[in-house]
């Protein structure tokens, strides 16, 4: 069975790999910018549900930005309240501070969290090298000392200018009675800084030590001791966290736990389910930029195939008057014409899948902290449109060829 | 009409073109009966009307006005009709061959029946050994010489085993020998398997081989032998 299209394609070889290329480099984008933005977030967000915990207590009215919200905020105690109301449901309460730190060139959501309740932030998961921090308690003792210490402030001092304000020197943190400031990071921000265990590195304007390494698919890429956190980044005050997690009692179901706790302190109590849900909210406005691009970018390719088809009408006005004189009727002529453009967007579509995979890997390879989900659904979603703009972008050439005047395409000759 | 062995029939026929005074009336009333198995030739000067005959003929037009009729059925002007015949009853010979560049060969006459929603039995290739060009069937016209694409084209003019073979000055590219080789085989199909031929040409020679001659001018057939 003679294939005219595909002789068509293979007669013009150039103009059908150019043709292809910018169809394949609409459908790579397609893949590749949804897979990066799809992929990293929901990265955070299976993150985030890998904790070993039911609930997030976030202070009230923060509702969906909990996803996104960092510093003293909830007054620590509320673990503490927690626990004595709801010992009969709740399990265990554990208070986190989150701040930014920027380590390998990027800002991450670093978790301060206590030495004990490392374990429920890493679901379980054990340390790959190294130690966790301050795993005597050795820091926050000394930190705690210097907080409770007597205060130099005189004792009629009324002023907020009078009062002791809590400085660390590069003395204090010299100090042989503690290990100075010690983070634990997450493999992928290991291999993207090239970091190790032992390894010294200033990141948010302290000098820290880098003491163990966790496999990737913990909470943050960063954790350090709640104390640290709390003095650190929260003006020197140790009595608030940001948030609480709470594991609940086996066979506790969380509704009814939810409106119980909420009720009991006043904040907002949220499933930890919902995290993915407020995370997409949050980002809502990225993913309708994502898809503008997106859509634009395969607007393009399919100009690209509409010009392509055009010339090659034009250009073929004595082939398809051939075909006339032969009796080819116009369902005929635009079933050639759109073969043509179907087969050209075949092609394209399988060269684009094809720089998906290269562009995830270059991606991942050279940004390791990027995560590019190329999943079977944005794959079948990028075919299905390129299908229907192959047929799009056909249906005026193929027009164009069906009004060929057979006498006198053949008359010109 | 009358005559059943009429196989082709041309009444009246009128045909102009262009609009206002640029408009030419190509054919002036011009009549012609086609004979069930004749080889007709139709010569005269270029401008006469020889090709819009043919076009009329072969149905890829239509005509001002005048009546043709196919196989004792008249052409009533609609389009589907045209195309339903021109697929059905009619092989068509161009003077550059106008063979398909991208094709072989052999996929240039499965393109003509695919078109006619036919199947090769068989008959195309007969027909390529018949004609001499069994060996050129994978190749593409740029691989085959002159001589050997004229007789592909009628390879695929006659596959579908037309009513009415039409060839516009067939002879008119190729060299004397591929000229002669050519006729030939036109007479040879004709002869062997009563194929009816109307055949346009400049050359006499050619003519000479057909069974009837008719001499055009000016839109009208002055003469016919």
């Amino acid at each position: 069975m003679a294939n005219l299209p595909l002789a068509n394609l293979l007669h013009h070889k150039l103009r059908s790999a150019l043709s292809a290329l910018g169809i394949g480099i609409g459908i790579c984008m397609l893949v590749t910018l949804s897979g990066l933005s799809r992929g990293s977030l929901f990265e955070v967000a299976d993150r985030a549900e890998s904790v070993d915990a039911d609930l997030i207590v976030s202070p009230r009215g923060w509702g969906n930005n909990t996803a996104d919200k960092s510093g003293s905020a909830l007054p620590i105690k509320y673990a503490d309240v927690i626990r004595r109301r709801h010992g009969d449901i709740v399990q265990r309460a554990v208070p986190v501070f989150v701040w930014p730190i920027r380590l390998a060139g990027q800002d991450h959501r670093a978790t301060g969290v206590d030495p004990d309740d490392f374990a429920v932030l890493t679901g379980g998961r054990k340390l790959s090298e190294g130690r966790c921090f301050d795993l005597d308690g050795r820091f926050a003792a000394w930190l705690d000392s210097k907080l409770l210490a007597p205060a130099a402030t005189p004792e009629n001092a009324t002023d907020i200018a009078d009062q002791q304000v809590l400085e660390l020197t590069q003395a204090d943190l010299a100090d042989p009675n503690h290990d100075g400031l010690e983070l634990v990071i997450d493999s992928r921000l290991a291999r993207a800084g090239n970091f190790h265990v032992g390894q010294k590195v200033h990141a948010s304007g302290h000098d820290w030590t880098i003491v163990g390494i966790v496999p990737a698919g913990v909470m943050t890429r960063i954790f350090l001791p709640l104390r640290t956190a709390q003095f650190l980044y929260g003006s020197g005050d140790v009595t608030k966290c940001t948030t609480i997690l709470l594991k609940l009692k086996p066979g506790v179901a969380i509704g009814p736990a939810v409106q119980k706790i909420h009720q009991s302190i006043g904040h907002d109590v949220i499933p930890l389910t919902r995290y993915r849900g407020m995370l997409l909210d949050k980002f809502r406005i990225m993913f309708v930029y994502v898809n503008i691009v997106n859509a634009i970018a395969l607007i393009i390719a399919f100009l690209f195939i509409m010009i392509t088809l055009y010339t090659m009408v034009l250009q073929r006005t004595r082939e398809i008057a051939i075909l006339k004189s032969f009796g080819a009727s116009n369902a005929f002529i635009l079933r050639q014409v759109l073969a043509e453009s179907l087969m050209l967007t075949g092609f394209g579509t399988g060269l684009g899948i094809a720089l998906s995979f290269l562009a995830a890997w270059l991606i991942q390879t050279f940004k390791p902290l990027l995560t590019v989900s190329i999943t079977w659904e944005w794959l079948a979603i990028a075919a299905a449109a390129a299908a229907v703009g192959a047929v799009i972008s056909g249906l005026y050439p193929a027009w164009r060829a069906m009004r060929v005047d057979v006498v006198e395409a053949l008359t010109l000759e | 009409m009358n005559d059943s062995n009429e196989i082709l029939t041309a009444a009246d026929l009128r045909k102009s073109y262009g609009q206002g005074p640029a408009r030419v009336e190509v054919l002036h009333g011009l009549s012609l009966s086609v004979r069930r198995g004749e080889f007709l030739a139709v010569m005269g000067p270029s401008g006469c009307g020889k090709s819009t005959l043919l076009h009329l003929m072969g149905l890829m037009d239509s005509p001002d006005s005048g009546r043709i009729s196919l196989e004792g059925q008249l052409i009533n002007g609609s389009t589907a009709q045209r195309t339903m015949l021109r697929r059905r009853s009619i092989g068509f010979v161009f003077q550059r061959f106008n063979l398909l560049s991208e094709l072989s060969a052999a996929d240039n006459i499965h393109i003509s029946l695919q078109v006619r929603h036919m199947t090769d039995e068989g008959r195309a290739g007969e027909l390529f050994e018949k004609l001499g060009i069994d060996h050129v069937q994978d190749r593409k016209p740029m691989q085959m010489s002159i001589g050997e694409q004229q007789r592909v084209a009628v390879v695929r003019a006659l596959a579908h085993r037309p009513a009415v073979l039409l060839a516009d000055e067939p002879t008119g590219n190729l060299d004397s020998a591929n000229s002669e080789l050519l006729l030939d085989h036109f007479r040879d199909i004709n002869r062997r398997d009563g194929q009816t031929i109307v055949m346009i040409t400049h050359s006499a020679e050619a003519a000479g081989r057909a069974d009837r001659i008719v001499h055009m001018k000016d839109g009208q057939i002055v003469d016919q032998r």
